[in-house]
């Protein structure tokens, strides 16, 4: 029916690449139903909490990776995020004691991380600082948490509430205008 | 794009009174540039391409390209703080949150020159042109309550189209861009996320930047009939949410409900658009066939639409349903370039559907009611209110529900579109070197084609874009036409299945 052909004519195909995401997307379905009803028939300690975890962790990422803000600095959270995630789990269900002293350091070098990422470019990053903000409040909140409902913090802790303080500080301080219209676009309701 | 010793090979070329009138010129355009050093290098390059061209191959003098390339054509864009963020217009709000992984609401518009495409030419052009819109030189970012549109400051680049039309940009990515200029043999065409604007502004882009193109090859165009001047301050309407602004006050509503239509039989095809397919008609056949059947072209188009619609499905449980977009610009005075048109919907039971004949009154009839200003405002009005409901909704909770309520809302509800951008109009002069202009709309999942139609000169380009490969639609499309004895010229893409 078509006289003349005005498009290319070779056209790159993704077929194999779509595929292979909803192939993923089934199993990790499948594997998430799988590992919860055997979890609940062998009535053990909750691994598939664990299972579950990573498994939301994999499909966002890879199978449904996010259509907006993929750079550097929101991988990086996004990383810190699951491992401190995979820690709490760890450390709730499966065995106690060591969690109120590891999670501070983790959050620590998270943040020390972040900090790097977003001050190798400032005059870009300060456009979308918004992750850095969250894990700075995050961080502040947690040390917050732990000094009003434990008698006295471990020094994991005043470590992290130091490095937070420091980093806000500094941000607040170098970026108070790109601050206040982060804050702005973010929560916009218009 | 360019090779790294383009500027050597260049300026080694030259004599030396030529080489210090290039580095003056250089030096001119790094005062205007404050972007990152790569872009920066890129459109210093870019300038020195055009340059090269305009002498080497047009053939005019050094001082006239310079002339005509002159840093001044940037402005204060590129060496300006990033400052500006958007919010989204109403109708744009819905587009992020539906979006899915290699699917994403886009249209493009396209202009066919005369001869083929000059790539630095036309790189030049977009730069020079990108100032003019600074809303289209925007991300789409998330934040805690809706997606909003942040300011970019780089070079915004052209590319030779290497992928099917529509296909999803990468907007994820730091610093993307939201909208796409690809060229192909003698066409320029802009691909852009409907979260930016609607087709009309699609259009004043296009234009200004075809004209731009124009000019740096030495024609003299004005800027009238819609083309702006890439020189002049964007004007702050441009940028205005009508929907907020011009919101009729009333407690009516109505328009988004709706019964599931009669979809096509054809197979949905993995990937989409599948095809592409347009019907070259002259518009003096068409608007004198319009004419003879007392009719205007978009009732006599629809009225072919149904037929061609009934003769691609088996079902015949349910009406066929197409959606008509109003653009609201013609009923309230208004400079925006963003989104601001609603839509009515035409629906025919298909043992109604007979002949163009039969069919002209009862179209005529909907539109006549449905697409009035009343009727429109009304849908605006609600578009608004519910917008205003749930303004104050966390995003994480409203992306999914909006995904769900867009199934019931979306395209299911349409068997088939027809988007009539109308007669596009150029300044004087400008019709010895542009041959026409189409407009292809982005598919939808579940509807078969969508249909969209504009006029440049004496043709009109009604456009297909399908998702299925089933072709019984537009052959029958063709076939109608054939009958009223409007002659269609067919051309299009491959199959992409």
């Amino acid at each position: 029916m078509i006289e003349k052909l005005i498009y290319p004519k070779n056209i790159k195909r993704t077929k194999t690449l779509r595929s292979l995401r909803t192939a993923g997307k089934w199993l990790s379905l499948f594997s998430a139903i799988l590992c919860v009803a055997a979890n609940m028939k062998t009535q053990t300690k909750p691994w598939s909490l664990l299972v579950l975890w990573c498994l939301f962790f994999i499909n966002n990422s890879l199978l449904s990776p996010p259509q907006l803000e993929v750079n550097l600095l929101t991988q990086t959270n996004k990383a810190s995020a699951f491992i401190i995630g995979t820690l709490v789990i760890v450390g709730v269900f499966f065995s106690k004691g060591w969690l109120g002293f590891v999670l501070p350091l983790v959050l620590s070098l998270s943040l020390l991380t972040s900090a790097v990422v977003f001050f190798l470019a400032p005059n870009r990053n300060k456009n979308m600082a918004m992750p850095f903000i969250t894990e700075l409040v995050l961080s502040l909140g947690y040390c917050a948490f732990v000094f009003s409902w434990t008698k006295g913090a471990n020094w994991p802790t005043l470590v992290l509430c130091a490095i937070s303080a420091v980093l806000l500080l500094v941000y607040t301080v170098s970026f108070s205008d790109a601050l206040i219209r982060e804050l702005a676009k973010r929560f916009h309701i218009n | 794009m360019y090779s790294q010793d383009f500027r050597t090979r260049y300026l080694a070329s030259l004599s030396n009174e030529d080489f210090d009138r290039i580095q003056a010129f250089i030096r001119d355009y790094r005062c205007h540039l404050c972007v990152s050093k790569k872009d920066t290098r890129l459109m210093i390059d870019d300038a020195l391409r055009a340059v090269e061209y305009l002498t080497q191959t047009e053939g005019i003098t050094l001082e006239e390209a310079l002339e005509r390339t002159s840093a001044r054509n940037l402005g204060g864009f590129y060496a300006h703080e990033v400052l500006s963020w958007y919010p989204l217009d109403d109708a744009a709000k819905i587009y992020p949150l539906s979006m899915k992984f290699g699917r994403m609401p886009m249209f493009r518009v396209s202009c066919y020159l005369k001869e083929n495409v000059v790539p630095q030419i036309l790189q030049l052009a977009l730069d020079f042109t990108i100032k003019r819109f600074p809303y289209f030189a925007t991300v789409v970012r998330k934040g805690f309550f809706w997606h909003y549109l942040d300011s970019v400051k780089r070079r915004f680049s052209v590319q030779r189209e290497t992928e099917r039309p529509c296909h999803p940009i990468r907007i994820a990515a730091l610093g993307s861009q939201s909208f796409k200029i690809v060229f192909f043999q003698n066409r320029i065409s802009l691909e852009i996320f409907h979260v930016l604007t609607d087709g009309t502004g699609a259009m004043v882009f296009l234009k200004t930047l075809v004209a731009q193109y124009l000019r740096l090859l030495g024609v003299k165009l004005k800027c009238t009939d819609g083309v702006f001047d890439v020189n002049e301050l964007p004007n702050d309407g441009e940028q205005e949410n009508e929907f907020k602004r011009l919101s009729p006050k009333t407690s009516r509503s109505g328009g988004f409900m709706g019964r599931s239509a009669l979809q096509m039989s054809g197979r949905l095809s993995k990937n989409i658009p599948c095809k592409i397919v347009h019907l070259v008609w002259d518009s003096n056949q068409l608007v004198s066939t319009a004419h003879r059947y007392n009719t205007t072209v978009t009732a006599l188009v629809l009225a072919m639409m149904f037929i061609s619609n009934k003769f691609a499905t088996e079902e015949r449980n349910g009406a066929i349903q197409i959606q008509v977009p109003v653009n609201m610009r013609k009923y309230y005075e208004t400079q925006t370039l963003r989104n601001f048109s609603m839509y009515c919907s035409i629906d025919i039971q298909p043992d109604d559907i007979k002949d163009v004949e039969s069919l002209l009154p009862v179209i005529i009839s909907q539109l006549r009611e449905r697409a009035t200003e009343e009727e429109m405002s009304i849908m605006m009005a609600t578009a608004h209110r519910l917008v205003k409901s749930v303004k104050v909704i966390p995003l994480f909770i409203k992306q999914p529900v909006a995904s769900v309520i867009y199934g019931y809302l979306g395209d299911s509800r349409f068997s088939n579109t027809l988007s009539n951008l109308g007669v596009i109009s150029m300044p004087e002069g400008a019709q010895d070197y542009i041959d026409s202009f189409d407009f292809i709309l982005g598919t939808c999942e579940i509807s078969r084609a969508s249909c969209s139609m504009c006029t440049y000169n004496t043709k009109t380009v009604f456009s297909i874009s399908k998702s299925t490969p089933d072709a019984s639609f537009e052959e029958k499309m063709c076939e109608l036409a054939g009958q009223l004895g409007i002659d269609s010229e067919v051309l299009g893409s491959l199959l992409y299945d």
